[in-house]
């Protein structure tokens, strides 16, 4: 219901933009890159001495602006996002961890609202997302059940500090194997950003980007009763670069009907 | 410059940064609910105690991605049950017990786990799936002995350990019991030389045998001092490592026992467990390894490994870790079918639970519980890529017994199985 409701307000918003267009739009595209940090929503406190951290992870994207009137546009940035997380044991279980370094394919759709000088702006915006879970990698450690030390050198300390100190560890670094039956790859959410643009030349402008995306769509599909819901909550900074297409495509275009006269 | 936003731009912005940051704020507040930790949800009716049950297994029950069980559609049988239990005034408190334990029954009755035993203490009741799938099987040994005209063994393991020793081996074996250590029945271990070969043959009848050469009985110690020594002595044409009957015990063992037969590390397959409270959340499998002792050369002849039916946990797996060895023949009958380790459910936040918690004594601060599900911790699964969890390791040599072959005419007994493995050997 929650989902509904927003997704409701969302295609609001975008008709907004309709009813704001005007003929004098530009069009925008460059490039972008920036860190994140991801959080694994979830509740594992029925785990004994169990936790999730974040993650740093990184996203690369292709901005693409559709500039309305001086304070609306549209914009989207097709992406590779980073979303990592890491569940790890603690206490005496401390050394036990999997971190999982996920990545997505991810388009965010949203409208953007400016304010401040020609050459140097804020804006703000607001929108939703469709993702895919393209790729994931894990990498940890756990005590191994079927692998002791030789017989006669065993390491075992008298106090066992942690549980390494009496099994041996054992390590993985590799693909994670996506389970289809578990495994939710499309995730849909909503996201908000605040940036700052600086005008540097008649066709360019720089800027830097907090993004915030918020997963509304459960990691898991539903393949068990008094399932314990896992979302991705993600805050990215970014810097990047637009460039105005429209004056290009304008000379383009004369530039073809001077050759065919 | 000229102002670039006006009064009704002003307006709609501050609708939507509301609205966005409403947005965002009540997106933060998902409600994510979980059960308790196992054991600490006080549970005052049946209701409770089947959700506590339910749930401990879903979370913690380690072959949900092998099991035909229907966990989900379990629920949706046994939930109204149980609720019925505690709503029809008209039931008995032995009805209510005797309906209790079969809903229990019926609900883990096709979990493959073969280690499985759910005990209800409330009501004195205990259920084994594997079991009771074993003795619906006629040809079953523990079956099949159940008419046997006498049991020729002191630990009621049938005829593998006290008369072989007198009929097929030399008069130099040795013989080691303990009746100090285990809580399940004496140990006992053999070692010696088939009559007229040079076939060393070893059984026992608990994997204690680390525990047993540093604690128990000097008489046990000396056994396998003898079979250790044995191994090197360059007559020696084969052997043969008896685990019939043997229901397990330590896997420390394995590195003791067949890490002094093996010079390098012998890779026998591999283990996972949960990464996580969902069915379906699993470690990546590791790499099961025995390790060799050090001292000891890698055994080059060949090797029979016995086991059967009654042969169950690491004495499967000693059976699978000699097979995996290149001159290994496996002669006897399917394994029980019991292959994952087990260990206290907090190492993994798997297995062995308790549930039903129905109150703590002040005076004592113990606590009490409805009932205990005695499972695996981990999965293993073979060097073949095959889960014999359920199952059973199957022989290369299937060698049937039926009470003829084994009961005489001249009131002793045979042993064909071994007689089997004896003939696969130079002598």
């Amino acid at each position: 219901m929650i989902i509904k409701s927003k997704l409701l307000l969302f295609a609001g918003i975008l008709s907004l933009t309709s009813l704001a267009y005007q003929a004098k739009a530009q069009f925008y595209v460059g490039a972008e890159a920036g860190g994140n940090q991801n959080y694994l929503i979830t509740n594992v406190s029925n785990l004994v001495s169990s936790e999730y951290i974040p993650i740093n992870g990184f996203n690369i994207g292709i901005p693409i602006e559709y500039k309305v009137n001086d304070w609306f546009s549209l914009k989207s940035t097709p992406e590779f996002i980073q979303k990592n997380y890491q569940l790890q044991r603690t206490g005496f279980y401390q050394g036990v961890y999997q971190l999982s370094k996920n990545g997505y394919l991810q388009i965010p759709l949203s409208v953007q609202f400016s304010f401040g000088s020609k050459l140097l702006k804020g804006y703000f915006n607001l929108g939703g997302y469709g993702a895919y879970w393209a790729s994931s990698h894990i990498k940890g450690a756990f005590a191994n059940p079927l692998n002791y030390p030789a017989y006669g050198t065993s390491n075992t300390a008298y106090y066992s500090v942690t549980v390494f100190d009496y099994q041996t560890p054992y390590y993985y670094d590799e693909k994670y194997q996506i389970n289809s039956t578990k495994d939710n790859r499309f995730e849909f959410g909503v996201y908000t950003g605040l940036g700052i643009s600086l005008q540097i030349a008649p066709d360019y402008k720089v800027f830097t980007e907090f993004k915030y995306y918020d997963a509304l769509t459960d990691q898991q599909k539903k393949y068990e009763l008094e399932q314990v819901s896992r979302y991705n909550e993600t805050g990215s900074v970014s810097v990047g670069f637009l460039y105005e297409l429209k004056k290009k495509l304008h000379k383009s275009k004369n530039h073809s009907s001077q050759t065919i006269n | 410059m000229l102002p670039i936003i006006n009064k009704r731009s002003i307006k709609l912005y501050s609708t939507i940064i509301t609205l966005s940051i409403g947005i965002v704020l009540t997106s933060c507040h998902k409600d994510i609910t979980t059960t308790n930790q196992l054991g600490t949800a006080y549970t005052i009716s049946y209701t409770q105690i089947f959700e506590d049950f339910w749930n401990s297994m879903n979370k913690t029950y380690v072959f949900w991605g092998d099991d035909p069980t229907n966990w989900d559609e379990m629920h949706n049988i046994y939930a109204p049950k149980f609720a019925a239990l505690d709503k029809d005034s008209t039931l008995t408190s032995d009805s209510i017990n005797s309906l209790s334990n079969s809903y229990f029954k019926g609900m883990v009755d096709g979990l493959i786990d073969s280690h499985y035993f759910l005990s209800l203490y409330y009501t004195l009741y205990g259920v084994s799936p594997s079991q009771d799938r074993k003795l619906k099987n006629p040809a079953f040994v523990e079956n099949l002995m159940q008419t046997a005209p006498y049991t020729p063994s002191v630990d009621g393991k049938f005829y593998y350990t006290a008369y072989i020793d007198s009929l097929y081996l030399d008069d130099n074996k040795m013989v080691g019991i303990d009746t100090s250590l285990t809580v399940t029945g004496n140990f006992y271990a053999v070692a010696g030389y088939v009559r007229n070969t040079r076939i060393l043959y070893l059984s026992f009848n608990e994997f204690q045998l680390v525990t047993q050469y540093q604690y128990g009985d000097s008489s046990v110690r000396a056994t396998l001092d003898y079979f250790f020594k044995q191994l090197s002595n360059p007559a020696l044409t084969g052997l043969i490592i008896d685990v019939r009957g043997n229901g397990g015990g330590s896997t420390q063992d394995l590195n003791f026992l067949i890490g002094s037969l093996i010079s390098s590390p012998l890779h026998i397959g591999y283990t996972r467990s949960k990464s996580g409270s969902g069915r379906l959340d699993y470690t990546p499998w590791a790499d099961a390894i025995v390790t060799p002792r050090p001292g000891f050369s890698a055994f080059t002849r060949p090797i029979v490994a016995m086991a059967d039916g009654e042969s169950a946990s690491m004495a499967e797996l000693t059976a699978m870790s000699l097979r995996a060895m290149p001159k290994t023949t496996f002669v006897g009958d399917t394994t029980w079918g019991a292959n994952g380790p087990l260990t206290q459910n907090v190492d993994y936040n798997a297995g062995t639970f308790n549930f039903g918690n129905i109150g703590t004594a002040i005076s004592t601060g113990t606590t009490y519980y409805f009932g205990n599900a005695y499972t695996s911790s981990c999965e293993f699964k073979y060097i073949d890529g095959t889960v014999y969890e359920g199952k059973g390791f199957p022989p290369n040599f299937d060698v049937k017994v039926s009470l003829n072959q084994v009961f005489l005419s001249n009131n002793t007994v045979d042993d064909p199985q071994l007689d089997k493995a004896i003939s696969l050997l130079p002598k």
